[in-house]
């Protein structure tokens, strides 16, 4: 039985499906009938948690599909496996807060689904070709996803703007691809892998130069997807554009794969020109933590948490960066999958907190709402706490895990690294400005005038769909900072 | 005393807040002043029988749990306390301050003028108190951190809800950002520190396994670690130069609050230095001895400096409590600056153990009284020179204590800050004269500044329009025979210091003794 064809059966079977259900039952006006919803819903969760769970299950590291367009590696399978999850936490939030905005839920899924498949693709792919296709399976459905609410005109202007970058993103990554065949005339990873070693064994320099400028292509490429500094400055217009329910799938699963991609190419294909990459990522980590901190401060971005997480996003991009400078991947997968666990949670426990007719916008609007609803506000305090990476949180160990790699006897660190480390650290103080600025508008009591505003009318019945996924959230993010890891990626 | 007493002991102690937190934050009601008022009873001599346990020990106590393997990297974890004589006094500090600041303040929170939930006080109190005792029981690094960051979050919470505006109207929130942050930019060092005396030997050494676990690494690791730790305790303090969330977060906490910031929160700084840093990194300690003194001298002169500008009573006192610390920081470096030299001294480390308890037995005592001179009807009013004056004659038996807690916190000999003050400038003499001398003159000033301030209080004239329409009352029964329980330790470990001084210098050597002599 091939493996490869069984974990990604249910995203297939479950994409048919619901293109079947959508043409047999279509929405009017967003609105669909009860049962209708509830068997697009259950398909969506039983594909993305049925293929998460075939991954990890019966993918084997080491294995290879299709003569090698496919291979599974340890880092690859976990990354496919934590984005396929995250997405199934997405979607488990995403049906209350979809019926809201009025969107199709049936399409929405659809598009969810077909991104799924992306994300299970890019870290398993095994060649050149493969992995392009899998790059822009997960592009296309993400710049859909964003301008999904397309009666929002901020919406159309996040999708327009995601989409025009990303292409531009896409044609850099196409072009590395050139350069590495140019260079190579191999398309699998193994195959370039050698070559590039031989290479520089060799000193054959003028492939050597065509290598490099692939990487240069590469790694522009995935930072400006990743949204590392100072490739960055696009992502909090397209946050703060886009709805909660496709803000979460963009900003946790496609996050951690193309973050991962970063992994599986440098430590692979690229592994022996560490000497070439090594400076261009330190550069790149300083910015983001120096930039991404600081921007987030910036009133623009404070009026908006959506801003705020887009930056935020950017720091943890740094940070995630530093980690691919360490020995080991455990460190490197287990803050990916506490910071996406994380972002599943806040955008969720955000979607919860909303009024009947508005999200949460700014600061302000979540003035007093630890009185109302005390236990959302506590998960996405704990949430928050788990961002800026105080301890007992998932955040904590990551962060501590990369610090305390980074230390370890016998690591001989590239130069500069700890220098960097340590800064993008001491700059989390910080980001405590801003998850902190969250906490107090929870929690502490409001001006006199902010609380005349709120108005009980507006109220919304409990979005018990999200606020359930940001209590879970919660509670795996403090169960893993008791553990001070993630099981089963380390 | 058996180990398995003397588990339990510390086990009781450091869980018993945590248990006062949850029973207060469980009840329905309101009002919560008297139960954890009898809590704090209870705790002083839970956790004074435990203190005494570990001052009369020959050896340190301990209570060790099973390992873990934890972290990515699988490192060996086993939460442990420990506690010596040294680590007695922060614990005696953390019996004793609570009972007096909530006996004198019980009236003062349960008419919290905006009505606001007084509860949550008492919960924010107890973790506060939960987490300063973790910060000084446990001997896992990990948990030191996770304490260390908790007794933050909880004053947070403190200050957050029920912090007023300062009397220049400045809002609460700055403020107490302005303290987090600096707080913060000393803590993620120190975990950065943490982390990499984890990563060293793929274990928690512990506090007391950091100077072995720190010897595998190589010395420039060595000293960012140390850096890194150092910054912690700085900011802590705080140090010179590290004092700038002072002032204002005295001045928009909440009363109660204030009093156990500056008598037992600022005392983590100097537990860092005391027993981790002088332990762990003697060394270092001694190769930048320099510059620390310099900066605890200045601390020491400037605190009393500033103090002679105040008008009211609070702002003096945070000052004097950065005079003072500063002391307490210059004999700990003094007798660092010592070691491996003919003149090696463990005296500096005695008298800054001595100061870490006197300190808070006075500071308690005299933010205690200081909220309760005025009705909290007026905010979180101080008095200042004028409206001391007025008050004088209708609060005789008030002012009576503060005369005395003045004396005492101006180190008058026969005083508990007396012995512990001359050991730290004699300590500070043997390395350099100067520095006993910039750091007595502050001490000198400070004292004069206090003095002016009771000389206004006493025979100054009370100002006509100056004098507040309603006065508090003067202290209760209950209240004075606190007020003089509490000068009678003053007293007693002012004549006697010895009872306190002989275990400490046991301890010390102890701790000390390899590589103390060259």
């Amino acid at each position: 039985m091939n493996t490869y064809i069984l974990s990604q059966l249910p995203l297939l079977v479950g994409f048919a499906a619901l293109l079947i259900l959508a043409a047999v039952k279509p929405s009017r006006d967003g609105v669909v009938s009860p049962v209708t919803e509830a068997v697009s819903q259950l398909i969506t969760l039983f594909a993305l948690g049925l293929s998460a769970l075939l991954v990890f299950r019966f993918l084997a590291p080491g294995e290879q599909f299709f003569g090698g367009a496919i291979g599974v590696t340890v880092i690859g399978r976990a990354l496919a496996g934590t984005a396929l999850t995250l997405a199934f936490l997405a979607m488990l939030a995403s049906p209350l807060y979809l019926a809201k905005i009025r969107v199709r839920p049936t399409d929405f899924r659809m598009v969810a689904l077909a991104q799924a498949f992306g994300l299970f693709h890019l870290p398993l792919a095994g060649d050149l070709a493969t992995l392009f296709i899998a790059f822009e399976l997960v592009s296309v459905p993400s710049y859909v996803l964003a301008g999904f609410n397309f009666r929002d005109g901020r919406a159309n202007e996040a999708g327009m703007k995601y989409l025009l970058l990303g292409a531009l993103a896409s044609v850099l990554f196409l072009s590395g691809i050139a350069f590495l065949y140019g260079a190579t005339g191999e398309v699998s990873f193994t195959a370039i892998q050698q070559k590039l070693g031989g290479y520089s064994l060799v000193g054959a320099e003028a492939e050597l130069l065509l290598a490099k400028t692939a990487l240069a292509f590469f790694v522009a490429a995935l930072l400006f997807k990743a949204a590392a500094a100072p490739f960055h400055l696009w992502l909090p217009d397209v946050y703060q554009g886009t709805n909660l329910a496709s803000l979460s799938l963009i900003a946790a699963p496609a996050k951690v794969a193309l973050l991962g991609l970063l992994a599986l190419l440098l430590w692979g294909p690229f592994a022996y020109l560490n000497e070439t990459w090594k400076p261009l990522l330190l550069i790149a980590a300083l910015l983001s933590a120096v930039l991404g901190n600081f921007q987030a401060l910036s009133r623009g971005a404070q009026a908006s948490v959506k801003r705020v997480l887009a930056f935020s996003s950017t720091v943890n991009a740094g940070f995630i960066i530093l980690a691919l400078f360490l020995s080991s991947a455990a460190a490197f997968l287990t803050y990916l999958a506490a910071y996406g666990l994380t972002v599943v949670g806040v955008v969720a426990a955000f979607a919860a907190l909303g009024s009947r007719t508005a999200d949460i916008e700014g600061p302000d609007d979540l003035q007093g709402l630890g009185r109302r609803h005390p236990w959302i506000a506590g998960a996405l305090t704990v949430l928050l706490f788990s961002l800026a990476g105080i301890p007992l949180t998932a955040g904590f160990a990551a962060k501590f895990a990369v610090v305390a790699d980074a230390f370890t006897p016998g690591y001989a660190p590239h130069p500069g690294f700890l220098a960097v480390l340590i800064t993008s650290v001491v700059l989390g103080l910080v980001s405590f400005v801003f998850y902190f600025r969250m906490v107090k508008a929870l929690w502490l009591p409001a001006s006199a005038e902010a609380a005349a505003e709120q108005s009980a009318e507006d109220e919304r019945g409990t979005d018990v769909n999200a606020a359930f996924v940001a209590l879970a959230c919660a509670l795996l993010v403090l169960v893993f900072g008791v553990l001070m890891r993630v099981p089963g990626l380390s | 005393m058996t180990p398995a007493l003397s588990s339990s002991l510390l086990v009781l102690s450091l869980a018993f807040p945590l248990l006062a937190a949850v029973v207060l934050a469980a009840r329905r009601t309101g009002n919560s002043g008297s139960l954890s008022l009898a809590f704090a009873w209870v705790y002083a001599a839970l956790a004074s029988v435990t203190a005494t346990a570990a001052l009369t020990a020959p050896q340190a106590l301990s209570a060790v749990g099973s390992t873990f393997r934890i972290g990515v990297s699988r490192f060996e974890f086993a939460p442990a306390l420990t506690l010596d004589a040294r680590g007695a006094l922060f614990l005696l500090v953390l019996a004793l301050c609570p009972p007096i600041v909530l006996t004198l303040l019980r009236g003062v929170r349960s008419s919290d003028a905006a009505g606001r939930d007084a509860r949550s006080q008492d919960v924010a109190a107890w973790a506060l108190i939960f987490g300063l005792a973790g910060v000084f029981l446990v001997d896992s690094l990990l948990l030191f951190y996770l304490f260390w960051e908790a007794a933050l979050v909880a004053v947070y919470f403190w200050i957050g809800l029920h912090g007023r505006r300062n009397r220049f109207g400045g809002p609460v929130y700055p403020a107490l950002l302005r303290f987090v942050l600096f707080t913060l930019a000393g803590s993620l060092p120190m975990l950065a520190s943490i982390a990499a005396a984890c990563a060293a030997n793929f274990r928690d050494p512990g506090l007391s396994g950091l100077p072995a676990a720190l010897a595998h690494l190589p010395e420039s690791t060595r000293t960012w670690v140390f850096f890194g730790f150092l910054l912690g305790f700085a900011v802590k303090l705080p140090l010179f130069g590290f004092h700038g969330w002072l002032r204002d977060t005295y001045n928009v906490a909440p009363p109660a609050c204030r009093a156990l910031l500056s008598a037992a929160m600022s005392k983590m700084g100097a537990f860092g230095l005391l027993l981790v840093l002088a332990p762990a990194f003697p060394d270092e300690l001694a190769r930048f001895a320099p510059a620390l003194l310099i900066l605890a001298a200045l601390g020491a002169l400037y605190g009393g400096l500033l103090m002679l500008a105040q008008d009211r009573l609070i702002d003096m006192l945070a000052y004097a409590s950065l005079s003072h610390l500063s002391i307490l920081a210059l004999g700990i470096f003094s007798s660092a600056a010592t070691l491996g030299t003919v003149s090696s001294t463990t005296a500096g480390f005695s008298g800054a153990a001595l100061l870490v308890f006197s300190h808070a037995l006075v500071m308690a005592f005299l933010f205690a009284l200081d909220a309760r001179a005025l009705p909290q009807t007026s905010g979180f009013a101080s008095p200042d020179r004028g409206v001391l004056a007025g008050l004088r004659a209708r609060q005789p038996r008030l002012y009576a204590f503060l005369l005395l807690a003045v004396f005492a916190s101006a180190s008058l000999p026969g005083l508990n800050n007396f012995p512990g003050e001359v050991l730290t400038l004699f300590a500070a003499y043997t390395v350099s004269p100067w520095f006993a001398l910039v750091a007595g003159l502050g001490a000198l000033v400070g004292a004069a500044a206090l003095v002016r301030l009771l000389h206004d209080a006493w025979l100054g004239k009370p100002e006509a329009d100056a004098s507040p329409a309603v006065v508090s009352p003067d202290l209760s029964r209950r209240e004075t025979m606190l007020a003089t329980a509490v000068s009678a330790l003053w007293l007693v470990f002012g004549l006697y210091p010895m009872l306190l001084l002989r275990p400490l210098e046991r301890a010390f050597a102890l701790v000390h003794a390899a590589g103390w002599l060259p």
